[in-house]
């Protein structure tokens, strides 16, 4: 095999890569779940068409496109509806929204797209079959959405600046995948080529979606878009907190991902760089540049970190040359002068070290998905466990947890319509309905009760059962060192939104826009080959840091 | 009505934490009746049933008293597993749930007067399949699910998400 051969240098540490500050600084990269989609359909030569399209001049309607994909058909069911300005938000809690969809496993009928029509709007009020692999909705961008069709209809210039700004014409606001409301398990896809890997099916929902918006908006607008425009047209997402949790609750799940992105660098640290990624690595470090000229936003805290990481990366990337970089140990000087500057620094510098050398890591993508969860290894000794605790435990049993800062937080769901939130221990009602996040607390109970107890774990945990998940969890940990996030996901200072990014990241978002330390915007597949470049065989996976003219 | 596997298995999971079967527990719990979904309604009388700390003896083998099916059998499948023998479970009656959990560990039970004991470590775990549940044991395990979720407020409902109500931008 040839990964087997593959040299590579040193890891980075889990306690150095599983902070919440460095994950909430991840960029996308070529290991994002998105770019691998992109790769496999270009690499498939997967073709997409519409056989359905019942969209009136308003457009509302229903439509329907179907790829191929891995020997598979797959379909995007769309239905588009009148929204009340009053019913449109983003939240969990919403009720309605501009436009519902389905990823269908082959092709509808006309009775399935009856069925369809009536379940997909109704979200998580409906009910779903095996044969419906994903379910999403969307709203417009409002402002962006009319301003195009308007300018379409007068025949008047497109407006450019809100299109790079804003980046697309719908956010998707949630995208539900294994088994939610009757559709299918991810067992289902889960060795179908193509949709092996994480995310794969809610990836291809996500890209069919965005081609959905270009003709729904050329539809209304009555001509068509440029294809360099609608390449800049990804689509959004609002993302919050019912994110968050998954990172937790599959914890070897996190570690590949993880340990492929980590490998993915060290490979890099190792290689040899010749001239052609050398004079790749300059292009995309002015394409990373211009990227973050690029992002503004709203949020003040968040535009700073912004400011700071155009100076600092101007700082990092200034003066390099070709045969600078071809110099050996070029890229560990990189890598030891971005830690000088800040994590969004340093992971920026990740991102873009892994992006010209696709034969060394994208073979990585295959060890992505691991269905696998803990499981307790009976025969352990109390002695051993408290060994693991000492060893990779500290993060957790350093914490004063008789400080109320520490446990300030915590996470619950909210029976209206199960919406994860965050609430304030000392303030507010739900602390014995808690969701069971709190690792580094579960961690410190257990060590706290370990000692003076011997023998094997299985008799220590017949006593002490509440401990059992903890164990499990402990004892993951020293055979997956990325598998915990090492820090108090209940303290004051936790902010969610890092936990977000990290997640987003793998999927392939840019562009964050947080509306809060638990709420956030992205784009994705911004830059990303459109369906007819498909068609035409001029489709590339070269769209890492969108820009608005490439 | 038929379910996802993974339908099936959150709200198993969530019912068990809703009536305080500690996490690691509940997800085993999950996990056999994602295997062995024909055992749902077995679920129920052990969610209803209250928790009393129970009494371990290892002196020969392994015996409980006052065993919570939920909470304790995942110690006793332990040592059944590690070859402990014997393991006895007194005053439990092996119903389809606790044959669902063994099967779940690769285990077999049978009933002994009125215990249960562990005859075997060579059980075939079921394959897992969608499947039908009847509606009304169904309700019945959301309801205690739905223990976990956290009545709503205003502030709850204003600041606990983070995000506003309206996004006509």
């Amino acid at each position: 095999m040839k990964d087997s051969l593959i040299e590579q240098g040193d890891l980075r540490s889990g306690d150095e890569v599983m902070r919440l500050r460095r994950m909430g600084s991840m960029f996308p990269s070529r290991l994002s779940f998105l770019r691998t989609l992109t790769r496999r359909l270009i690499a498939d030569g997967s073709r997409v068409s519409r056989p359905h399209w019942q969209i009136d001049g308003d457009g509302y309607g229903t439509s329907v496109y179907t790829v191929t994909l891995g020997g598979h058909c797959y379909s995007l069911f769309a239905i588009t509806q009148p929204l009340d300005p009053d019913m449109r938000t983003d939240r969990v809690i919403a009720e309605a929204w501009d436009a519902a969809f389905v990823l269908y496993d082959g092709v509808p009928d006309a009775a399935e797209v009856a069925r369809l029509s009536s379940q997909a709007p109704l979200q998580e009020a409906g009910r779903f079959t095996e044969k419906d692999l994903c379910l999403s909705r969307a709203n417009k961008s409002v402002r962006l959405f009319e301003q195009i069709v308007g300018a379409l209809r007068g025949g008047s210039a497109l407006p450019m600046g809100m299109i790079h700004q804003i980046g697309y014409l719908m956010r998707t606001t949630a995208v539900y995948g294994n088994g939610k409301f009757g559709i299918a398990d991810r067992r289902v896809m889960a060795q179908r080529p193509g949709l092996e890997g994480p995310f794969m099916a809610e990836m291809l929902t996500v890209w069919l979606i965005r081609t959905f918006t270009h003709d729904l908006v050329e539809h209304m607008g009555g001509g068509p878009l440029p294809a360099r425009v609608k390449r800049q047209l990804g689509i959004g997402n609002s993302t919050g907190l019912g994110m968050a949790p998954f990172l937790v609750s599959h914890p070897l799940l996190l570690h590949s991902w993880m340990i492929c992105r980590e490998t993915a660098l060290a490979r890099v640290r190792a290689a040899q760089i010749d001239g052609g990624a050398a004079q790749r690595l300059i292009v995309l470090a002015r394409r990373a540049a211009q990227h973050l000229l690029e992002w503004n936003i709203p949020d003040p805290m968040h535009q700073a970190r912004i400011v700071t990481l155009r100076q600092e990366w101007a700082c990092l990337t200034q003066g390099m040359t070709e045969a600078g970089l071809c110099q050996e140990g070029a890229v560990e000087a990189l890598l030891d002068r971005s830690r000088a500057g800040s994590c969004d620094l340093q992971e920026l510098a990740v991102s873009w070290l892994i992006e010209p050398f696709g034969d060394l890591v994208d073979g990585l993508i295959e060890c992505m998905a691991n269905p696998f969860n803990p499981v307790l290894h009976a025969q352990m000794s109390c002695e051993e466990l408290r060994a693991l605790l000492q060893e990779h435990c500290e993060f957790a049993t350093e914490i004063d947890f008789t400080d109320p800062q520490a446990s300030a937080q915590f996470w619950y769901v909210s029976e209206a319509k199960l919406e994860p939130r965050i609430g304030q221990r000392q303030s507010e009602p739900g602390e014995d309905r808690e969701s069971p996040l709190d690792i580094a607390r579960r961690i410190q109970d257990l060590a706290k009760d370990l000692p003076g107890h011997s023998g094997p774990i299985w008799q220590f945990l017949a006593q002490f059962p509440e401990h059992r998940y903890a164990v499990q969890r402990v004892q993951a940990l020293a055979q997956n060192p990325y598998a915990e996030i090492r820090d108090n996901l209940v303290d004051a200072d936790m902010a969610p939104i890092d936990m977000l990014r990290c997640k987003l990241s793998f999927f392939g978002a840019s562009k964050f826009d947080p509306k809060s330390q638990l709420w956030t915007r992205i784009t994705l597949a911004q830059g990303a080959p459109l369906a007819q470049d498909l068609a035409d065989g001029n489709a590339c996976d070269d769209w890492w840091l969108p820009v608005s003219a490439p | 009505m038929i379910v996802s596997s993974n339908e099936l298995q959150m709200l198993v999971l969530k019912a068990c934490r809703g009536v305080g079967v500690p996490m690691g527990q509940s997800q085993e719990v999950a996990v056999a009746l994602l295997e062995s979904p024909q055992a749902l309604g077995a679920l129920l009388p052990h969610l209803a049933q209250p928790m009393k700390p129970a009494k371990f003896d290892f002196s020969e083998g392994l015996t409980v008293h006052d065993a919570s099916l939920l909470r304790d059998f995942s110690a006793c499948a332990d040592a059944a597993v590690l070859g402990v023998w014997p393991v006895r479970i007194c005053g439990l009656a092996a119903c389809d749930l606790a044959h669902a959990l063994a099967r779940s560990r690769g285990l077999s039970i049978a009933a002994a007067a009125a215990d249960v004991v562990f005859t075997g470590k060579d059980a075939m775990r079921p394959e897992v399949s969608r499947g039908a549940v009847v509606p009304e044991i169904w309700q019945q395990v959301a309801r205690f699910a739905a223990l976990t979720y956290v009545p709503e407020t205003d502030a709850s409902r204003l600041g606990g998400a983070g995000a506003g109500l309206s996004d006509n931008d």
